[in-house]
């Protein structure tokens, strides 16, 4: 049986589209780019070469700079800083946030809706007003945390979390769980339900039990979510300035007592607008941007990804 | 014909377009109306208190004067980078004294007038107090008129230590009479009663133990900017300071700023703490229950008949040199921080007393304090105000206080662990190692100094 033909319509009359049309659309985006991205990218590599003072006076010293960096104890202490907040921080962050996703794809109804908005909320107010309010609640005799320890268990009213080099780095990691876990679960919370029902309750008829069900089927279906989560976990670490900086500046330092809150960003800002050497803080720029794009290679690598 | 591409590209380039004119039309605007001076604080008092004064500069020239606040740190920024892009800046900017950084580089390449001649043609070095210029000099150069002097007493509970304990605080004249007083107030909670120390400290050194080497006229910089820090003198403060915090017969305890320290005061936690003049006004804003209950005295001397103040904090105003109006602008600096145009009305309401000395005898500053039991706290630091230390501006002063500090937190670890064993010697040892990275950085730079 031979099909029914519709006639196409006849084509309509337009006129020619001009060729520079395209470079017209692309036009801002380009000048954008170009004065925000490309020209100060360019100008960092310049600028990392060559040590300035005020906004003239600027000498060049070749890979002086790097050189420099490397060896003062400061950037290692930064360096260690990141690093350990970086392994910690994201080893902490991943399981609760999955765990919370977990907890909220078991539940139903409109509690699992409140319990969602509840965990997320942290990450709309910011790490400047969450910094600020963590300092109050750190406070030694005062805050709300010791006044909680020490009703609860008798101790822990004079603690100093702030003060002290020892406690400065978990207190920043729970603060920056508490700020970032639900924002990280709700990447969870779709993977989760994105999950093939079919495959898990195949899964149940051949007789897994849950963590079975979850090793072997949710895990993998849930992996390229995890990968993502794990980096831009991992690059928000080495990015980290603001809680720190906010956190701190209820003490004397804001890089804490013996640099204990000096990460590389805030080495960075201190090398721009402390010691005001824009040279040495293009060079720092660099070095962060090398040690991420490695790490996350590293990841990739390691987690398989690089080949998918 | 743009829409070949669809409406969604072409709604994009329009409202590229349309935001792209906005913003220039904006900014045509504002420089067709931008007032004739622009001046810019970190402190809104302090702009609270021009926005009063303001008109009559107005009437007088004819001019249009704007007062911008912006937070300290984000002021500091965004005119570093101004001076580096050459972007407009505010004709006058009152900058704190952390900003020493924009004194950094060639004198010929810092942002800020030259005043070192207008200064001296009006005498003002002798008219003000001369050390509070230091903080806004670069190798002889001044730069920035002072705004206050910032005297230091010590702030206490008149209500327990007098009242309660019966101490007279007239006989103490040195910090050992200090210490041997404080024996009586201090308690440690282990007697079933609450705590209660002497005096507030910071345990990570900080400006408190800033000010006790101020006393002693140790900086962190001498006017020449050699790195000060690791003097004797220096070690013997720190060694002071941390027995104080840590010795088994402390007398200290840390409060933090804030919150804390005026509940703690509040609580009667620690019954003594550091009063430059601006934190009178700060307790009696956030702790109104203790009107009546407080009373100011003068720092103990290290030294019998030796200085009884010291200081906290600094803000002056600069001229730009990327302003429109530099005649106006050194005029509105006269009449704001020289010009005693409001009988000093704004120094006493702010609890900010001014460096002009003149002013100080103004009869506003004999207005009895009903806060602190009808004290005249402003006559009180004014009598202090000509003995206050000098403290010298240094592009560095930050990395000096971090590594400074860094030296006092060891030297507390240490004295928790060892005690007095070798610790005046570790003291000694971890100042001169901090200083010693203050100046490797300095060397560095030394280069783009020049």
């Amino acid at each position: 049986m031979k099909a029914d033909v519709v006639d196409p319509m006849p084509p309509r009359r337009r006129s020619p589209t001009p060729r520079w049309a395209p470079y017209l659309f692309i036009a801002p985006y380009l000048a954008v780019t170009l004065a925000f991205f490309a020209y100060p990218f360019a100008h960092a590599i310049e600028l990392a070469f060559y040590q300035t003072a005020g906004p003239n006076a600027r000498v060049w010293v070749g890979t002086g700079n790097f050189s420099y960096i490397l060896s003062d104890p400061d950037f290692r202490t930064a360096l260690r800083n990141t690093a350990i907040f970086a392994v910690v921080g994201t080893a902490v962050m991943l399981p609760t946030s999955l765990g919370l996703a977990l907890v909220l794809n078991s539940g139903r109804g409109r509690l699992r809706a409140w319990f969602r908005l509840f965990f997320f909320s942290p990450s709309v107010v910011g790490q400047i007003f969450v910094g600020i309010i963590f300092a109050v609640v750190l406070a030694p005799d005062y805050g709300l945390l010791n006044r909680f320890l020490q009703a609860l268990v008798g101790w822990g009213l004079e603690t100093r979390w702030l003060e002290n080099s020892a406690t400065v780095m978990p207190a920043i990691i729970i603060t920056n769980l508490w700020l970032y876990a639900g924002f990280n679960m709700i990447y969870f919370l779709a993977a989760l339900q994105n999950v093939d029902p079919n495959l898990l309750e195949a899964a149940r008829i051949d007789g897994a039990g849950r963590w079975s069900v979850f090793r072997h089927v949710t895990l993998p279906a849930i992996r390229p979510v995890a990968i993502f989560v794990l980096l831009i976990s991992t690059i928000g670490s080495f990015q980290l300035f603001e809680l720190p900086y906010a956190l701190m500046r209820s003490t004397t330092s804001p890089y804490g007592p013996n640099n204990s809150a000096l990460f590389i960003v805030g080495y960075l800002y201190d090398a721009a607008y402390s010691i005001g050497d824009l040279g040495l803080a293009s060079a720092v720029g660099w070095v962060l941007a090398l040690i991420i794009l490695t790490v996350s290679l590293i990841q990739l690598r390691l987690t398989g990804a690089a080949n998918d | 014909m743009l829409l070949d591409y669809g409406k969604a590209p072409f709604l994009i380039l329009l409202l590229a377009v349309a935001t792209g004119a906005g913003v220039l039309v904006t900014h045509q605007r504002y420089e067709e109306r931008r007032p004739d001076l622009v001046l810019m604080t970190h402190a809104k008092l302090h702009a609270d208190v021009y926005l009063a004064e303001l008109p009559e500069f107005e009437r007088k020239y004819g001019v249009k004067v704007d007062v911008q606040v912006v937070e300290q740190v984000a002021l500091r920024t965004r005119l570093l980078a101004a001076f580096a892009a050459g972007t407009p800046v505010p004709d006058l900017v009152e900058i704190p004294q952390d900003a020493a950084l924009f004194l950094r580089g060639p004198i010929r390449d810092i942002g800020f007038l030259d005043i070192t001649k207008w200064v001296r043609s009006m005498d003002l070095e002798d008219k003000m107090v001369s050390t509070r210029f230091s903080m806004w000099q670069s190798k002889g150069v001044i730069f920035a008129l002072p705004h206050d002097v910032h005297p230091m007493m010590l702030a206490y509970r008149a209500d327990i230590v007098e009242d309660q304990l019966g101490i007279d605080v007239s006989k103490i004249a040195t910090w050992d009479d200090f210490v041997a007083m404080a024996r009586r107030i201090v308690r440690y909670g282990d007697d079933g009663r609450p705590p209660r120390y002497a005096l507030e400290l910071q345990n990570d050194g900080g400006y408190l133990l800033q000010a006790l080497l101020l006393q002693r006229d140790v900086g962190l910089f001498d006017s020449a900017g050699n790195v000060t820090f690791d003097s004797d003198v220096a070690a013997d403060t720190v060694a002071w300071a941390v027995r104080q915090l840590r010795g088994p017969q402390r007398i200290a305890y840390s409060l933090g700023f804030g919150p804390t320290l005026w509940e703690g005061m509040q609580d009667g936690l620690v019954l003594f703490y550091f009063a430059p003049d601006w934190r009178t006004r700060t307790i009696e804003q956030f702790a109104p229950s203790l009107s009546g209950k407080m009373k100011l005295m003068p720092l103990p001397a290290w030294t019998p008949g030796g200085r009884r103040t010291s200081t906290w904090g600094a803000t002056g105003l600069a001229a730009t040199k990327g302003g429109r109006n530099p005649e106006l602008a050194m005029k509105l600096m006269e009449f704001l921080y020289v010009d005693q145009t409001d009988g000093g009305k704004s120094s006493a309401d702010l609890h900010i007393l001014s460096p002009v000395r003149s002013e100080w005898s103004l009869p506003i500053f004999d207005r009895p304090d009903p806060y602190f039991r009808g004290q005249p706290i402003m006559r009180l630091y004014s009598r202090l105000a000509g003995d206050v230390p000098a403290d010298y501006a240094n592009p560095f002063i930050a990395k000096a206080q971090t590594k400074r500090d860094g030296a006092f937190v060891a030297a507390s670890a240490y004295y928790s662990q060892h005690g007095e064993d070798g610790f005046v010697e570790f003291v000694r040892a971890e100042l001169r190692r901090q200083a010693d990275a203050v100046r490797a950085v300095i060397a560095r730079n030394r280069i783009t100094e020049q």
